[in-house]
């Protein structure tokens, strides 16, 4: 699973990174004021959270290979 | 989401109900274009636009692509452009007129995005930029920050935004749409609005396989389908690209510097001399070489720029694009830095993209239901401006955000114009109840399988090239299966309470519904024509198939039609001699 860091010192709450995260990723903490990282599965990595963040806050941290459909399985492609 | 958009009315003990003349159901480059347009041409319309995200920073190709639209300049030639598409990209199977609207209208869309402030790159003499190797079409650059253009525009034209909201049904009056219904993701408030007018703007559906264009899931597509509106064209839903498997980077007219196992080139058996973009003969072949145990395919970076159009002479680096410059410096820094793939020659899949767009439009982007609207993505195939080809990108890149941004235009036009007549809608509480028993009715399973596992499975049906490249009737069929075992397997999957979770559960539910058109629509066109191959009928049928496969929900059946292409009217003909 990708992973996005979000270093809390440097964070002060614009919530662009919210707004930014076009797949639910992210999540906005009304208490605390700040963001949430809640759903990393849907993570599409395109780096706009972090591009948007004015503090350099975040960091996404692509984990690759990511899980794929066989495109070619073995036991019907049995020369791969 | 801004309250005081909520208004009162007799749906309130069912849910937050927002009224509006004009619902906009996608706040990407389509929505927010369609919403500035009408707002500017008449300020008093009361547009409103939902969005699953946030209004602006949604979608994939306004502010995560490469930032190019095809135009058609006052120097290039009509026909010769039309000839061509007819001939080598949409193989007759084009709503010619539609063609030349597109193309015809393209230099308004420059003027009025300009208008709104978009920065087009132009050469130092004011022309717009022509790449040499497509000499039949411009192309124009712009920056990555359009789409905060736009909304920034229509905060300023008085836009109604609600946001993070996921719509899952349209509200019908007979055969009329009269709003849509949804929920809120963040905390599960049922929303239902009301309004004259609906339009479709929340994208294609591409079943979440590629992680770019992982946003499209073809909600709007699906939505339409269900209350009874006809797609067409739904049998090219089925666009690949070429990825690297060791960080899924695309390689964007890589097809020329690809290698099998024993190092021997794939581009002289499976390409064209030169092609404008990729064709579906390189992701047969690539599976053909895999076959005959010459897999995996590989790629060789040094030879990128051999023959591949849009990085000619550095075409996309050229510009001054700042925005553009940190979007693709950071994605390249961090594909080179996390790749899992080491080697020289990087292994290379076919990255199933999708990209159904299958509503059908007419030339002012209206759906075959009363006062719904289908614009960008969501209508691109439908529309058949492109033909046999997947479309978007439709084998020309730009030209997925041209039409984007005409079928805006357009469906902005036709909406003003029936606005004047159009008559009070009236929705129905039956019906209401209806939907929020079907939207919220998986809430009430305390256990189940998570909806990322039967997405998963999907993607397992769609993007292999086996099911959706190298058709037959035997694997359609067999797909076709796998997609109702995973319809079947739905009353097993529960969003354990959490709102995103039944979000996905609805994304499932529509990007199943979408592949169940496209591989039934495959399943029909006994022809193999641009980018539908059928293994079992490899050969294009002029005589019998220059017809639009027509897909609608009728009586809660798929009923699958034809449609002869007029080609008697058209300039371009298969007679012609090549």
């Amino acid at each position: 699973m990708h992973t996005i860091s979000i270093d809390m010192d440097k964070c002060t709450g614009c919530k662009k990174c919210f707004k930014a995260c076009y797949v639910d990723v992210i999540r906005w903490d009304e208490g605390k004021k700040r963001p949430v990282v809640m759903y990393p599965e849907e993570c599409t990595t395109c780096n706009w959270c972090e591009l948007s963040c004015p503090e350099n806050a975040i960091e996404v941290i692509p984990e690759n290979p990511v899980p794929y459909p066989e495109y070619y399985p073995k036991s019907i492609y049995p020369g791969t | 989401m801004k309250e005081k958009t909520h208004v009162r009315s007799d749906l309130d003990d069912l849910g937050q109900v927002f009224c509006a003349d004009v619902l906009i159901v996608g706040g990407g480059p389509a929505g927010l274009s369609a919403a500035n347009r009408i707002k500017e041409r008449d300020s008093t319309i009361d547009v409103l636009v939902v969005d699953k995200a946030t209004t602006g920073f949604s979608g994939g190709k306004g502010n995560k692509g490469a930032g190019v639209l095809f135009v058609l300049s006052e120097d290039d030639d009509m026909d010769a452009f039309r000839e061509f598409h007819v001939r080598n990209i949409g193989h007759y199977l084009n709503d010619q007129e539609m063609l030349e609207r597109f193309a015809g209208k393209s230099r308004e869309v420059v003027d009025q995005l300009e208008h709104w402030g978009i920065h087009i790159m132009r050469e130092a003499d004011g022309k717009l930029a022509k790449v040499e190797e497509l000499p039949l079409w411009s192309l124009c650059a712009f920056d990555l920050d359009m789409m905060a253009k736009l909304r920034k525009l229509a905060v300023k034209n008085r836009v109604r935004m609600v946001d993070k909201t996921q719509i899952v049904e349209l509200l019908t009056e007979g055969d009329r749409v009269v709003g849509a219904i949804g929920f809120s993701i963040l905390d599960g408030a049922c929303r239902i609005f009301k309004a004259k007018s609906t339009l479709l703007a929340n994208g294609s559906c591409n079943y979440m396989v590629t992680n770019m264009w992982s946003s499209g899931r073809g909600d709007g597509i699906a939505a339409a389908y269900r209350a009874g509106a006809e797609m067409r064209n739904a049998e090219f839903g089925n666009f690949y690209n070429l990825h690297l498997r060791g960080n899924m980077a695309a390689i964007v007219g890589g097809q020329y510097a690809l290698y099998n196992n024993e190092g021997i080139p794939l581009a002289p058996k499976y390409c064209e001399d030169f092609e404008c973009d990729i064709n579906i003969g390189i992701i047969l072949g690539m599976e053909k070489e895999v076959m005959d145990g010459k897999g995996p395919v590989r790629f060789e970076p040094v030879e990128y720029f051999v023959k591949n159009p849009l990085a000619a002479k550095g075409f996309l680096f050229r510009w001054d694009r700042p925005t553009a410059k940190k979007f693709w410096e950071r994605l390249f820094e961090k594909e080179a830095k996390y790749t899992s793939d080491h080697a020289k020659r990087p292994e290379v899949i076919p990255g199933f993209i999708g990209e159904l767009s299958c509503i059908r439009v007419d030339h002012h982007m209206k759906t075959s239901l009363r006062g719904l609207w289908a614009l960008g993505d969501t209508s691109h195939g439908g529309s058949a401006w492109a033909g046999a080809t997947a479309a978007p990108p439709g084998r020309i890149r730009g030209a997925a955000l041209m039409y984007t941004f005409i079928s805006a235009l357009l469906g902005a036009e036709s909406v003003i114009g029936d606005l004047a007549d159009a008559a009070e809608p009236v929705i129905l509480k039956e019906q209401v109840k209806w939907f929020k028993e079907e939207i919220y009715g998986p809430m009430g399973r305390k256990k189940g399988n998570s909806p990322r596992d039967l997405i998963f499975n999907l993607k397992e049906v769609v993007a292999p090239p086996r099911y959706s490249a190298r058709k037959s009737k035997e694997r359609l069929l067999e797909a076709i299966g796998k997609v109702k075992e995973i319809k079947e397997r739905m009353v097993e999957v529960s969003p354990a309470k959490d709102w995103h979770m039944l979000g996905l559960y609805h994304d499932l539910r529509n990007m199943m519904q979408c592949a169940d058109i496209y591989f039934n629509a495959s399943l029909h066109r006994t022809e193999s024509r641009g980018w539908h191959y059928r293994e079992d009928f490899p050969d294009r049928d002029d005589e019998n198939w220059l017809k639009w496969v027509v897909v609608k929900r009728k009586d809660n059946e798929m009923e699958i039609a034809t449609e002869d292409v007029p080609i008697g009217r058209y300039e371009s003909k298969p007679s012609e001699p090549d």
